[in-house]
């Protein structure tokens, strides 16, 4: 009676679980416009997950950048113009991430590392394709399925478990990357780029030793990523858009900027293996140089200083505008006993520095204190 | 024997039980705080910690650390809508996530700059603003005054001020955090009077405090 | 002489809402006309294995039920109601930015833990929202957020097998069923001052989907309005 009594709830839990095999992917916009109850509300989740990013700041204002993005995802995928939605988004971790809604952010640290328009079109296509075949959709009803029979019944099925933003299982993954490098061919982007976006990861996930996965891969997955698409591409000729002037000239600033950032979040090894790298630091601007320098500062370590003062002099040489470079050599000439020199350079970066700059007051302490 | 036993250990826990409260509310009697390292005049009108936290569980490299601080918070409508805190680090675990020390020779932008990273790594807050960083004296030395902002996921602007310095003993900070909306200049001009009453006192140049044994598991 | 503060939770004979200190002063100045702003509920369908999913027309349901039940009880409790004025652009952003801090403020209130801050009740949100009053002449914002929580069949059916001896070894353990909860604040609009404040939670079948169960968690919230002398009688010895 009581295994009656147990079978019979059992079929009580498993009454409400779905398929993922009843799940298809999207055909074209109109077709986003016919989504199931479940859908619904996992649209309706994505939807407050958007507000709550812009409300609390996090979107990256810059309107030319947004557009240029939006417009390489237009080119992927023509068909759902109106429906994916690119935004910049304000970190500067390597990452990117697709919502169910169709609202892909795009971390601003991942676009400085990237290189040609194509890189960005694999990442772009990548992203987009988890929302056309209903990854997160096929997620949720699996974790559902999976949590009803579980007595633990530990829930994970949040909207960040499943979306992009955590990461997919390896197969949706897998899917993703090759109906991304499907488009990235048809769009008539060189297919010999793609695995170059996931090499820069790569080394910069292995270089600074860190675990926690950068773009949903952990460092043997990310190699895994590179060798497939490498396989992909030796069969293709190659040819094709790589659009790395259009590209550069975009993004640019945001290289510069989020250098500073990653600085200001102590993330000063990245700073220093993006610019020790000649093959990157050719993309940035020659200010780079300063940021280096203070990243070398922070490191601390054995020659570091000196590494930080000719880093310092580079970026005078080469961006002979760029005040805060002055503002450093000074210091590091005060710390050294030469005053003559010191006040050199504070006067220099008071007179290039703008008036609300921030640091103009200790500047004018600094000359102060050296008379 | 029970009896005669048990009277005593009665009066044992009862003379043990008499335990200062936590917090209190500032009146005429007791403006003036005083911890180990420090003193100030708290607001009137203001609650505050009769006593001082001497640790706190910090998160380096994704475990967790117990160190020796020593902090004291004041809240006229509660911490967690806002708060005055002043709080000395001791040098060698005066930036724990960063793993960076402080020393007395530190210029104070450089200080501020480390402090805000700080706070960045610590509180996974990579959208933490600056939006002022001036030097300041507190006390008689030179250090820093940071106004810093960010929002939470509801859209309210939250601003933190801190005033702070370095010297032998370690690092010092007086930090104001309140929503922007109504609290922060409604309360502003109290926190710059604490800031403007606070001494170091001789117990700063005390050895610091042992680590309590059962923290040292996670020191 | 250290003020010991006494967390409120330690103190018998306290009541469910609270009441701004101006109100406690003589000849107490009660709104006679407001606006009850957009109502918030979230109903959240919860699976038996614990999955959360906010069902996004079982919340509009449930907020137009609280609604009616809220207009009821304001007439009940002798205000009018005039319509709430619609927001865009940068009045837009001033308004839900003082609906964050409105929630601030009311979970930090709702969890007082002095006793110094119940006896003189003083917090609020500023006079930020004054250009509400002065577009509607209305004297205070009725504000209503809250939760309702409902289980799937197949959570229910864990519930009950839970509780059966051997059953539950399959089943696992009983987990939480429903429960719904709603918040309501009065809001001196010219002034910012958190005038009034009450919540109610429910746990149980409580569906605030349905106008009836709405209207008895309103109306239990709504028992405590203005409630003036129980409040002194608790608090202000």
């Amino acid at each position: 009676m009581k295994r009656l009594l147990g079978l019979f709830f059992l079929s009580l839990l498993a009454s409400g679980c779905a398929t993922t095999g009843d799940v298809t992917a999207f055909k074209d916009a109109n077709d986003t416009s016919k989504i199931q109850e479940g859908e619904g509300r996992l649209w309706h989740e994505a939807s407050s997950y958007d507000t709550t990013i812009e409300r609390s700041g996090q979107i990256y204002e810059d309107r030319r950048a947004t557009a240029y993005l939006q417009g390489v995802m237009d080119r992927l995928y023509p068909e759902f113009k109106g429906k994916i939605h690119v935004h910049l988004y304000d970190s500067t971790q390597l990452n990117a991430f697709a919502l169910p809604n169709g609202s892909i952010y795009f971390n601003i640290g991942l676009l400085a590392r990237i290189g040609s328009e194509a890189q960005l079109a694999a990442v772009l296509g990548h992203e987009a394709a988890h929302f056309i075949e209903k990854h997160s959709f096929r997620q949720r009803v699996s974790a559902k399925n999976a949590s009803a029979f579980a007595v633990s019944g530990i829930p994970f099925a949040s909207l960040a478990a499943v979306s992009s933003i955590s990461g997919f299982s390896r197969d949706l993954e897998r899917e993703a990357d090759m109906k991304g490098y499907a488009r990235l061919v048809k769009a008539g982007y060189d297919p010999h780029e793609a695995h170059k976006a996931f090499e820069q990861l790569a080394k910069e996930v292995k270089a600074l030793g860190i675990e926690e996965p950068y773009f949903f891969s952990s460092h043997p997955q990310l190699v895994e990523r590179i060798d497939t698409f490498k396989e992909l591409a030796a069969k293709q000729k190659s040819g094709g858009r790589v659009g790395t002037e259009d590209y550069n000239a975009v993004v640019q600033s945001i290289r510069i900027e989020a250098l500073q950032k990653d600085l200001g979040q102590d993330r000063y090894k990245s700073v220093i293996l993006v610019m020790e790298d000649s093959n990157l630091r050719r993309y940035y601007p020659a200010a780079g140089h300063y940021y280096l320098g203070e990243a070398y500062l922070r490191r601390d370590e054995k020659n570091d200083s000196q590494k930080a003062l000719q880093a310092f002099q580079t970026a005078e040489k080469l961006a002979p505008n760029f005040a805060p470079t002055y503002k450093s050599l000074g210091v590091q000439y005060m710390k050294a006993g030469n005053k003559v020199r010191a006040r050199e350079y504070f006067n220099r970066y008071l007179t290039l520095a703008s008036k609300d700059a921030g640091d103009r007051a200790y500047v004018q302490q600094y000359i102060s204190s050296l008379k | 024997m029970k009896r005669t036993f048990a009277l005593p250990m009665l009066l044992a826990l009862v003379g043990g039980c008499a335990q200062t409260p936590y917090w209190t509310l500032t009146d005429n009697d007791n403006r003036v705080l005083k911890s180990t390292s420090f003193e100030m005049t708290v607001p009137a009108g203001w609650t505050r910690t009769t006593t001082a936290d001497t640790w706190e569980q910090v998160k380096v490299d994704d475990k967790l650390q117990t160190l020796l601080l020593e902090q004291v918070t004041a809240s006229r409508d509660g911490v967690s809508l806002h708060a005055i805190t002043v709080t000395r680090r001791y040098p060698d675990t005066a930036f724990p996530t960063l793993k960076k020390k402080a020393s007395a020779n530190m210029q104070p932008l450089e200080v501020a700059d480390l402090y805000v990273s700080e706070l960045r790594k610590r509180y996974g807050l990579e959208r933490l603003r600056v939006l002022s960083n001036k030097p300041a004296q507190i006390n008689g030395k030179q250090g820093f005054e940071l106004v810093m902002e960010f929002k939470n996921d509801d859209g309210l602007r939250l601003r933190t001020v801190s005033n702070g310095f370095v010297d032998k003993t370690g690092f010092y900070t007086i930090n104001y955090r309140a929503p922007v909306l109504y609290y922060y200049d409604r309360d502003y001009s109290d926190y710059a009077k604490l800031v403007r009453s606070f001494r170091q006192s001789k117990g700063a140049f005390d050895p610091p405090p042992e680590i309590p044994g059962w923290a040292k598991l996670f020191t | 002489m250290l003020l010991a503060v006494v967390p409120l939770a330690l103190q018998a004979g306290g009541t469910p809402h609270w009441v701004h200190y101006k109100w406690l002063m003589s000849n107490p100045t009660l709104p006679k006309k407001v606006v009850v702003l957009p109502i918030d509920i979230k109903t959240v369908e919860v699976t038996a294995g614990g999955v959360e999913e906010q069902v996004p027309d079982w919340s509009k349901e449930a907020s137009q039920s609280v609604f009616k039940a809220v207009s009821a009880a304001i007439k009940q409790a002798g205000m009018k109601e005039i319509a709430a004025p619609r927001f865009s652009g940068a009045s837009a952003a001033n308004f839900d930015e003082h609906l964050a801090l409105y929630k601030l403020v009311v979970n930090t209130a709702g969890k007082i833990p002095w006793q110094h801050k119940a006896q003189h009740f003083d917090y609020g949100i500023g006079p930020g929202l004054r250009a509400v009053a002065e577009q509607t002449d209305a004297d205070a914002a009725i504000i209503v957020y809250g939760r309702d929580y409902a289980s799937t069949a197949g959570r229910k059916a864990r519930a009950v097998a839970g509780n059966i001896p051997i059953v539950n070894i399959f089943t696992g353990p009983a987990p939480q069923l429903g429960h719904s909860f709603i918040r309501v604040g009065v809001v001196d609009l010219r002034t910012g001052d958190l005038l009034w404040v009450n919540s109610e939670y429910r746990e149980g079948s409580t569906n605030l989907r349905d106008p009836d169960d709405a209207a008895k968690m309103v109306n239990a919230v709504f028992a405590w309005y203005p409630g003036i002398e129980k409040y002194r009688a608790a608090y202000v010895k």
